[in-house]
């Protein structure tokens, strides 16, 4: 399969799969972030700020991320706060716009005085928003798509794209993931255990315990021990929902549905 | 029988009420604060500067969360919150024509 970096031209005007998928991505969980948001019957005034904020922060994070998984050579764009409305530069790192994301939404319920997490329904919408963003990031053969494999579903990756080989299509990976754990959430949602902000917790860790293995077989920069900044990133961020849920356990399984 | 005075209890919440005024003043009232930022500080986006950029970025959060903890004030950290997230969309938007990567400056160019 041959890279597609660009998926049609509108008027002489590409529109590149990335940001396209990106941009749908986004939109899809949005979407279903309204259904969830009536089904849980969320009022509009603490929807709206909520999403806002996750969104900023989610944005925010990505950016920033980059700065401790690529280096701090790159400071002159994540730390220039003007530089992040810049379209050219991209959105940076899933995993940073995750914890970005979680940080303004729980800053943004606290400010408006909620006293419980109306945040589960993130949690399969950002599922199915990861899963629609990495067709871009397969068809784009960002990171040159992943580590050089002899397996039968190995994707040759051109040379002008940093390849040569056959390579772990790891978007594919990471999309597969995501539409299942997607499904594990939708499942899940209703449990007495996954109220409460329980269910957008368990939903990050999945994810985090997820990329710490698929990032063995991508590209990323090693950091210490042979381990990337993500994988490290992913590390804390399932230790820290593990230690949240053996803390508050006892909590957590008698808190009411919010 | 004296009447006892009433004991003066905490005041009432203060409701929120959403302002369309506030929050359009605090939409463009963050376009019109950064553009002049922007302009002041000779353009960060072109000359970096670390020093003006470490404020610029917290300065904007802390007036955001702080502007809508407080419920008097609440419509117009919506409008700010609103401004970024405008921003923010539309970068995205243009993005699908601008850039094919995640973070340009250390993906492959598009050509």
């Amino acid at each position: 399969m041959s890279p597609l970096p660009v998926l049609f031209y509108v008027g002489g005007v590409p529109v590149y799969s990335h940001g396209f998928f990106l941009l749908f991505g986004l939109l899809a969980g949005l979407g279903w972030l309204v259904i969830e948001a009536r089904r849980r019957h969320w009022t509009r005034e603490e929807v709206i700020p909520i999403t806002l904020a996750a969104f900023v922060g989610g944005m925010i994070g990505a950016k920033i991320s980059i700065l401790f998984f690529n280096g701090f050579e790159y400071a002159p764009i994540v730390l220039n706060m003007y530089a992040m409305f810049d379209p050219r530069i991209g959105p940076g790192s899933i995993i940073g716009g995750v914890a970005g994301g979680y940080i303004g939404g729980y800053i943004a319920s606290k400010a408006i005085g909620k006293d419980k997490c109306s945040c589960d329904a993130f949690a399969p919408a950002m599922a199915l928003a990861t899963a629609i963003g990495r067709i871009g990031c397969f068809l784009s053969f960002e990171d040159g798509l992943g580590k050089p494999t002899t397996l039968p579903w190995g994707v040759y990756v051109p040379i002008e794209y940093g390849g040569g080989y056959l390579a772990h299509p790891a978007p594919l990976y990471d999309m597969a993931f995501n539409l299942i754990w997607f499904g594990v959430l939708l499942a899940l949602r209703d449990h007495k255990w996954m109220q409460n902000g329980n269910l957008l917790k368990f939903g990050i860790a999945g994810y985090a315990f997820f990329r710490f293995f698929v990032e063995f077989v991508r590209n990323n920069r090693e950091l210490v021990f042979g381990l990337t900044g993500q994988q490290y990133a992913s590390l804390a961020l399932f230790l820290a929902v593990a230690l949240y849920f053996v803390v508050k356990r006892p909590q957590a399984a008698l808190s009411p549905a919010a | 029988m004296a009447e006892q005075p009433e004991k003066a209890g905490p005041a009432p919440p203060v409701p929120f009420t959403f302002s369309l005024k506030e929050f359009l003043g605090g939409f463009f009232g963050w376009f019109l604060v950064n553009g002049l930022i922007w302009l002041l500080v000779g353009k960060p986006s072109e000359n970096f500067n670390v020093g003006i950029n470490l404020f610029i970025f917290p300065i904007n959060v802390l007036a955001l969360i702080i502007l809508s903890a407080i419920k008097r004030t609440r419509s117009i950290g919506l409008g700010i919150l609103s401004a970024l997230a405008f921003n923010l969309l539309l970068s995205l938007v243009l993005g699908t024509a601008l850039n094919g990567f995640c973070f340009v400056p250390f993906m492959f160019p598009i050509e």
